[in-house]
Parts: C-alpha cells; structure tokens; sequence
C-alpha cells in the first residue's frame, strides 16, 4: 500500500504511575515503534504482561503515555483533547472481549446500534432505521433481533452486534480486543469469516489485539510479538511464522494441533517409565 | 395482580397493600375518623385517659381525644414527614454522590469532603441544631433530618457511579464518541436509581422515627397537631397503667416501619431475581 | 511380578444427566460413552453446551441438585459412580478446574491448605505432613517450595497456583484426576509448562487423567486417547493420532477444519453446520450431525 499509514507509533512509553516512595517501575510498553499501513490487519500478540493492552488503551486514548508520539492519519493523535478527541473517536470503531460486558444489558439491539449515531448528531428517523437494518444485515444478523437484549442473544451473535456497533459511524480503522478469545472455536470460525468480508467490503484498517498466535496469524497481513513490554517482532505475518527471529515466537507456535502434525511427531510419547518431558522451556516455571 | 404478586412476592405485595392503605388512610381521614373534631385536636377533658371502649376504640389520650381519630390524623403528618424526608435527602444526594464517582479527580474530592463535613456530626444533633435554627414546623423538621441523610444517599451513589464508570459497556459508550451527560443520563442514572430506591424505601422507617424524635424536643410538629413520634413520647409518663396511650402510636409506628422494610426487601430481592432469570 | 491390570479404570456406557430447571428440563449429558485404561490421559473435547463439564461433574458426584443420572454402566475401577461417586471423591478422584485462584483459599497459606488436605486423607504426623507437603510441591516442578509454602495464593502466579492445585489433588492419595480445563486460564507457554508436567506425574505416579477442554491444541499436546462430544453425545472416540489426523466424523472433521491454522492464511475457515449457536440450552437438536 501507497501513502502515509493509517496509524504510525514511535517509541512509545507507557509506565505506570507506582506508589509515592515505591521505586520507578519498569515501563509497560518500552519504547513501542510500528506502523499500520491503510487496508491491512496488524496483529498484536503477546502473554499476560506483556504489555499488549497497555499499548491498546493507551492508542485509544485511555491511558497516558509518558513519552514517544501517535500519528493517527497524519495528525498528532495524542494532542488531541476534549470534542476535538470525541469527534475524532468516531473515526475509530472498537470491539471487545466480552460482548456481553461491552453492550449494555439495558438497551435493546436496535438502540445500541442507534448510540454512536445520535453521540454524533445524527436525528433519529426512517435513514438511522435503514442505517441500522444494514448494519444488521451486514454482520450476519436477522432483523428480528433488534428488539432483543445483550442477554437474549448467544455469544457469538453478541459479538456480531458489537461489530455492528463499531461500524455504524464508516470508521476507517477497527480495533479489536481479543474479539473471539470468549468465543468456541466454531463460533470464533464465523466471526473470523465476517471480520474478513467486512474489511475487503468496507476497505477496513483493523488492529487485531490477542494472545493466540494462531488466530492472529491467520487474519494479520503483519504481527507485532510483544513480550514484557518489549516489541521482540515486528514484520510481515510470512516471515515472523515462517522464520521467527526469537525463540520466544517459536516456541509459542510450536504449541498445538498443526504444529505437531506438521511435524509428524505422534501425539505423546508412548506410555512408558522413559517418557521424556519437552524440551527445557525458555523460562523457569512460572 | 397476578404479575405484581410475581415480581415483589406475597410479603411484598401485603406490605405495599398496606402502605397504600396509609395512604387512603392519611387522605380520608376526615371522613373515616370516628371523633373528628377530636383528631384535629380538639380536647374532652371529661373523658381523659380511658381505656379501650366501645365508644373509643383505642382509649384516648390526656385530654381525653379518641386516640384512634388521632392515630388516623398522625397519618397525614407522620407518613408525609417520613417520605418527604427521604424524597429530599435523594434529591440532594443522588446527584452529589454520582457527580463525584463519575467524575473522580477533584471533583470527587471537593463533593466528598463537603460530605464528610456533614457526616461528622452525630446526625440527631445537627438535626436538632438545624431545627432550632428554622423555627418548629412541619416543613422545618423536614429540612433539618434531610440535611443530615443525604451524606448516606451521597455514598451510595457514589459507590454506584464508581462502579459503573469502570463497566466496559460504559467504555464502549466513550470510545463511541457519547458525550459525559448522555452517558450519565442513558446508562448511570437508571442503574443506580435501583438500588437507591430499594434503600430509600428501607429508610422511611427511621425517618420517620428521626422525625418524632425532633417533635419530641419540641422541634418538630407542635401539638395539637397530630403526629405518631410525638403520641408515643407523650403517653410515656402514663405507662404502664395507661398503656394504650404510648402502645397505641407505636405499634402504627411498628406496622408501617415494618412494611416498608419488608417492601424494600420485596423490591431487592426482585433486582436479583430477575438477574439470575436472565443469566 | 503380577500382570498390569488391563481393565479400564473407568467404564462409561449411555451415561445422561437431566436437570430440571423452572424452565424445563435439560438435557445437559444425553448418550456419552467413555473409557478411560489404567495410566491414560485421555482428552474429553467439546464446544459450549457439548456436556463435558457436566459429565465430569457427574463423576465426582456434583450435579446440581434434583438432577438425574441415567446409564447402562457407570463404574469407576468396578464401583458404580452413581452410588459411590461422593465416597470416592477426594480420595481416588481428585478435581482441577480452571482457575486455580478460585480453587485456593485466599486468606489460608499454602502450607495451611496442603496440610488441611493431607490431614484428612492421610494418616502422617506433623512433621512427616510437612515433609509431604514440600515433596510435593518439589514434585510439581516448583523450583522452592519452601517459599511456597509459606506463601498466600495471591503471592503467586497463575502457573505456580496451578501446581499447588495439582499438588493439593496429589495429596489427596487420589488415583483418578479429572482436569477440567485447566490451562485456560493460563498463558500459553505457562500451559505448555503445565501440561508436560501433568505428562511426567501421569508416568511418574501411575495416575490416570480426564482432560476436559475446549482446546484441540491441549488435546494434541497432552493427551493418549480423545473423546469428542456434541450436544450431550459422544460422537468420536480414539487414539489422538487418530482422530486428529483422520477424523472418522463429520463434527470432528469440522471442528479440525474450523481451527485458524487449519487453512492457509486469509482463506476462510470452515463452518461447522448447525453449530450451537443457541443461547439458551433448549429442546434437543434432532437432526443436527
């Protein structure tokens, strides 16, 4: 892709504020740089603590960032405050993990489709029910369910609302955190399916935010691997899978199914006194 | 019926029969009262401190009034105190408690040390001085116990707007571009109505108690007028010989205490029930 | 030396459990039938409402109450579960679930929690519980459980609360364990950790497991033998080279085909036909596989 990225982040730093005579803590995210070029998915993996959502909120404006800059379509993200921020948020639609956290329990589908559209203006009436009927349909749902709750729906079904949700003000960047990590592997086939339409249909940019290496591997055109904070890779999906510069990603895609039958390893060893553990993982028992 | 015996179950519904029978009952009283007259207040020395009759159902009191006429005029005064009291309390502390936990930062500060002002004096004596302040009356005494309730409303709500700031849907509704006033309007204000108003209605009870307390002291409402609190401490030099005289008053007190707990329980109880169905 | 007895430890033949609710019954485990040999570790897979937590459940004894368990056979090392699955629990059954922060007791210390356990299963005296306590521990790959010991549950990680909840399970004296899910709440390579230490205590120790998961990866890391189940029924049963590698049935074809490296990247996943996507556990779904 041509022209400036979508979204390009330098040396991010993001340390969280420890008590008053506690020593400085290590930082979060450490100096974080990668680029998101427009039209493509970048995957963003990491464990626990590895500084992943750290880096999510604080690109969604909902945590502070101690030093480094965030340009978001050319403009200085991070300077932006108050209406300013709100009417640029618009440009920005989210997902989450739990569909079921993130829509509301009180409101039915068809108001919190409705949300985002009247936070910007938008007058209800006949062109806000189309808008959202399409929305609807766009995402795989029936039009039965607009007067249905959070709670009435399956998880997946939920997960698709908030989808819809994300897309009602034609964002040009979807963020997406963990979006099928609460979902069954089925389920998780389907939405992976819709997100894949949804980003050629509307030319989507998409940050996909997880900790499953083979999730991310399958949608992501490029995979930033973060590890305590560190950005340990950052490149297209082909190369970090195929020839991972740390042992660290090899070892986390060595882990499964596929991995062991591309191997042709049989699935254990066989049952007796001399089984040998795996060999010694990278770190200590944690 | 059917549906309200459902969703508030059947102590619920016989203790909100009940308070609604208050209700008519503060409404009709001139038109159900026996003695009238004497429920307004006028006295027939003749007749003072009797006992349970055929003529005076519940005796009467030192003056020799029907007791169970002022019983039924006390209605008027001392349910409208106690549900007044609570009404305004809200209405003060709900906005204060949510503003700070939504808010946070200093204005959570500023609106909670202004609370704690409040709260660190023992509530019946504020009260008291905030009474002798404005003068005796009905809508006096009302002020003065509201000024020391809402700091509680003011916690809860608090509380509650704290924990609904964090909910991601709440979140969600930032990240999507809603303003502050939408958010607070559309998703914090229904939520945290709920369990204040189960607690508001717990509380009529001791308000109303507070209440009588303040007419005791002469504070409150005056006599003649009627009032339940002020019935109850009146008879108490008389008891136990006379006791219809304190027993009286305070077993309408009881009654009434008691059905709106049971109602606030009824209407708690019916949040969880309904949760639990939906999960 | 006597023969290794071959009979199954646990027999499972047409095993159902109904629970009523106000709604209805449900039908949480419909026809399961399962096998599990002495020394196995043998995977039980399924998606959401497939019943597998509920037929492990039934095992330890811990439906909900009012329910009703129904089987032609339902024997664990030749006692019938449906009598003698509460005397059997804790001391030749041993559970792990999922998260192991919810299985501890966050105001006890460890070594309080471990002697509780050993105090009822076995007979030691104090100094010997101790002695237990820490082999244990030592035996869970912990690198110093002396430290542990003295530890609270929140002063530990996700991994290392795991272990003790294995050590715990360990203590009981208890033969059988059933581990239901209990890498999921753990990073992967944490779970990777976990799994091949259940792999050398299985050998170690002569254990036998019941791996409960949603994750077919945990099935191919960690287990001999899989059971896969859909909608309360048991529909595949094997080796796991098997049936990872050749499925016999469709469900199973599709839940392989549905997994995000099962196809090549950006190409789309399969879809498992007439998949669970119903919220609430309803009338049966005749006819789905």
């Amino acid at each position: 892709m041509t022209g400036e990225p979508l979204l390009e982040v330098t040396d991010l730093l993001i340390r969280y504020r420890a008590g008053l005579f506690a020593p400085r803590p290590k930082p979060a995210v450490n100096g974080a740089s990668f680029r998101l070029e427009r039209g493509t998915t970048l995957g963003i993996v990491g464990e626990s603590g590895s500084g992943k959502t750290s880096l999510l909120r604080a690109i969604l404006r909902l945590l502070p960032v101690e030093s480094g800059a965030i340009r978001l379509e050319g403009r200085d993200w991070l300077a932006l405050r108050g209406r300013t921020l709100r009417r640029a948020r618009q440009g920005i639609g989210v997902v989450s993990q739990n569909p079921f956290l993130s829509l509301s329990p009180r409101l039915t589908v068809a108001e919190i489709l409705a949300e985002p559209m009247l936070a910007a203006g938008r007058r209800p009436g006949p062109e806000m029910r189309d808008r959202i009927a399409a929305l609807l349909s766009d995402c795989g749902l029936p039009a039965a369910f607009l007067d249905r709750r959070a709670r009435e729906l399956s998880g997946g079904q939920a997960q698709r609302v908030a989808i819809a949700r994300a897309l009602a003000l034609e964002p040009r960047l979807l963020v997406l955190d963990e979006p099928t990590s609460a979902l069954d592997v089925s389920v998780q086939a389907q939405v992976l399916n819709l997100l894949s339409d949804l980003k050629d249909r509307h030319e989507l940019s998409m940050l996909f935010v997880t900790h499953n290496l083979k999730v991310v591997a399958h949608v992501a055109d490029n995979l930033l691997v973060m590890r305590r904070g560190d950005v340990v890779e950052f490149g297209p999906t082909e190369q970090v899978v195929h020839a991972p510069a740390q042992p660290y990603t090899r070892e986390l895609l060595s882990f499964g199914v596929h991995a062991r039958t591309a191997r042709k390893e049989p699935s254990l060893c066989p049952r007796s006194a001399s089984c040998r553990p795996p060999p010694a993982p990278l770190n200590p028992p944690r | 019926m059917s549906r309200l015996v459902q969703r508030l179950g059947w102590p619920g519904t016989l203790a909100l029969a009940c308070i609604l029978g208050f209700v008519a009952i503060g409404i009709l009283a001139p038109l159900i009262a026996p003695w009238p007259a004497q429920g307004a207040g006028a006295p027939n020395v003749a007749a003072r401190l009797m006992p349970p009759s055929a003529d005076h159902w519940l005796g009467t009191d030192h003056l020799g009034r029907d007791m169970l006429s002022r019983l039924i005029y006390a209605t008027r005064v001392s349910l409208s105190n106690g549900m007044l009291i609570v009404a305004f309390s809200l209405l003060i502390g709900l906005p204060v408690g949510l503003a700070a936990g939504y808010f946070g930062g200093w204005v959570d500060e500023a609106l909670m040390r202004v609370t704690d002002v409040f709260l660190a004096f023992p509530a019946l004596l504020l009260a008291v001085l905030m009474a002798a302040s404005l003068g005796p009356g009905f809508l006096n005494s009302v002020i003065a116990v509201s000024v020391t309730w809402w700091p509680w409303y003011a916690r809860l709500a608090r509380a509650e707007g704290l924990v609904l700031r964090g909910q991601p849907y709440v979140e969600a509704a930032r990240l999507a571009g809603v303003s502050h006033p939408r958010i607070i309007l559309r998703h914090i204000l229904p939520a945290t109505a709920r369990p204040l108003t189960v607690q508001a209605a717990l509380d009529v009870g001791p308000a109303l108690l507070t209440a009588a307390a303040l007419s005791f002291l002469g504070l409150g409402v005056l006599p003649p007028t009627a009032d339940w609190g002020q019935m109850v401490d009146a008879g108490r030099k008389f008891f136990p010989d006379r006791w219809w005289y304190s027993a009286m008053p305070g077993v309408t007190i009881f009654i009434v205490a008691l059905s709106f707990s049971v109602l606030g329980d009824a209407l708690r109880d019916r949040r969880k029930g309904a949760a639990r169905a939906s999960a | 030396m006597p023969l290794p007895d071959t009979t199954p430890l646990l027999e499972i033949r047409g095993l159902s459990v109904t629970i009523p609710t106000p709604e209805g019954d449900v039908h949480a485990v419909r026809a399961v039938d399962l096998e599990i040999g002495r020394g196995d570790i043998h995977g039980l897979i399924g998606e959401s409402g497939s019943g597998k937590t509920m037929t492990g459940m039934a095992m330890l004894g811990l439906v909900p109450k009012g329910s009703r368990i129904g089987a032609a056979r339902f024997h664990f090392d030749g006692q019938d579960l449906r009598q003698q699955a509460s005397r059997l629990r804790g001391r030749r059954i041993g559970m792990i679930s999922q998260d192991p922060a919810a299985a501890l007791n966050p105001v006890l210390s460890i070594r309080r929690q471990i002697d509780d356990v050993l105090r009822t299963h076995r007979d030691l005296p104090r100094v010997a519980r101790r002695a237990e306590a820490l082999a244990l521990l030592a035996a869970t790959g912990l690198p110093d459980p002396e430290k542990v010991l003295r530890s609270y549950p929140h002063q530990l990680s996700g991994g290392m609360q795991q272990r003790v909840v294995i050590a715990q399970a360990l203590a009981t004296g208890a033969d059988f364990l059933i581990a239901d899910e209990p890498t999921t709440a753990l990073d992967v390579s944490v779970a990777m950790q976990v799994l091949a230490l259940l792999r050398r205590l299985v050998a170690e120790r002569n254990l036998t497991v019941l791996m409960i998961t949603h994750d077919m990866d945990v099935i191919a890391e960690a287990c001999d033998r899989v059971t896969v189940l859909y909608a309360g029924r048991s529909v595949e049963t094997g080796p796991v080279e098997e049936v990872l590698n050749r499925p016999a049935h469709r469900y199973t074809r599709a839940l392989l085909g549905a997994l995000p490296d099962a196809v090549p990247r950006g190409a789309r996943l399969a879809v498992v036909e007439g998949s669970f996507d119903d919220p609430e556990p309803g009338p049966d779904p005749e006819g789905a596989v």
